[in-house]
């Protein structure tokens, strides 16, 4: 029983250990704030980790983990957007934009990830889910269609679309890229 | 005929046949159009892939520290029934053999208290019960509350009293008699 203890922990670590990194970077670019992104994702695990049933492989863990990532993410954005406008509407004043590079710039390393999170921050949700799948996790089309549930084809149609405002946005930044 | 520019996207992130990138390469090496278009890809690709919080270690050892501690509520390994009680029925439960323990300890306790008189030490002891009747004697046991312990001593020899020859009837003269 022990043995059996010991090999479901360490897989669960080699989960973990894949999967962190990914989880954190959609939840962030989604969020824009590096504390509730380590919160989401410490809530992802406990929800897998409440699970009964477990999967059947690493990989449908994988996905389901990087599923509840977005939900998680997308719901919290909707929610504080929510209650930024109430807030506004209160104060009738326009609130400034805290999670545009202000108070956050300790997270910010690079003045790049602020550019990119900015410019993020202007795609449609489902053109802005897809990109963030592609760039930051090591996941297929096919895969982002699962993880998604949409087709292979609307993943490659998507990407193509969020690229596209994307050069414009950079373009009329006129942002260095190189 | 220049390809979809969708399917340039789809190019630039490896997600094509090999008979459709053998079509692009040989296409683009006469196309600028399609060459540039395939070059402003990689570099929009390239700018939000720069944005990737890569430094993830400290934040993911901080969550693996209050994950490892966590246990699921209510999951057990052996079998996957919660049993939960109301919390009144457990009280009363409780209340239930607390009465029942007591009046058992009070049952074997009360034998303890009530001596067992024996009818031979009541006809040897100084009462003079010998010339008073059953009912007397009863009445006395009643009275004292005492468990009766009633031993009657058997002679050690049978003393038959002859009180004349059997007579045997037969079954015909006894219905005479009726």
């Amino acid at each position: 029983m022990n043995e059996k203890g010991n090999e479901e922990k360490s897989s669960f670590k080699d989960l973990y250990e894949s999967v962190f990194p990914i989880l954190l970077n959609v939840s962030f670019h989604i969020t824009g704030d590096m504390y509730i992104a380590e919160e989401l994702c410490q809530e992802a695990f406990i929800k897998y980790l409440d699970r009964i049933y477990p999967f059947p492989s690493m990989v449908q863990a994988k996905y389901w983990l990087i599923r509840v990532i977005k939900n998680m993410s997308l719901n919290y954005k909707k929610r504080k957007s929510r209650e930024k406008n109430a807030f506004e509407k209160v104060f009738k004043q326009q609130e400034v934009s805290e999670r545009q590079g202000g108070s956050d710039i300790d997270f910010f390393k690079h003045e790049a990830e602020n550019m990119v999170f900015t410019a993020l921050e202007k795609l449609p949700e489902k053109l802005r889910t897809v990109i963030i799948l592609k760039e930051y996790s090591d996941l297929s089309y096919r895969e982002i269609a699962r993880i998604l549930n949409i087709s292979e084809n609307n993943v490659k149609v998507r990407v193509f679309r969020a690229r596209s405002i994307l050069s414009d946005l950079i373009k009329e930044e006129d942002i260095h890229v190189s | 005929m220049c390809p979809d520019k969708r399917d340039l996207s789809a190019f630039v992130d490896l997600e094509l046949s090999t008979f459709a990138v053998e079509k692009i390469n040989s296409h683009i090496e006469n196309c600028e159009s399609c060459r540039s278009e395939i070059e402003s890809l990689k570099n929009t690709a390239a700018f939000i892939r720069g944005g990737r919080i890569a430094d993830t270690a400290e934040t993911e050892g901080r969550v693996w520290m209050k994950l490892r501690h966590y246990t699921p509520h209510g999951k057990s390994r052996f079998f996957h029934l919660r049993i939960t009680l109301p919390a009144p029925l457990v009280l009363a439960m409780a209340v239930f053999i607390i009465f029942l323990s007591a009046g058992l300890l009070f049952t074997l306790r009360s034998n303890d208290r009530h001596p067992v008189i024996s009818i031979d030490s009541i006809v040897s002891s100084s009462l003079e019960l010998d010339n008073q009747d059953i009912e007397a004697l009863l009445q006395y046991l009643y009275s004292s509350e005492a468990a009766v312990e009633i031993s009657i001593p058997l002679p050690g020899e049978p003393k038959f009293i002859p009180m004349g020859e059997p007579q045997f009837l037969r079954a015909a003269e006894y219905r005479r008699n009726e």
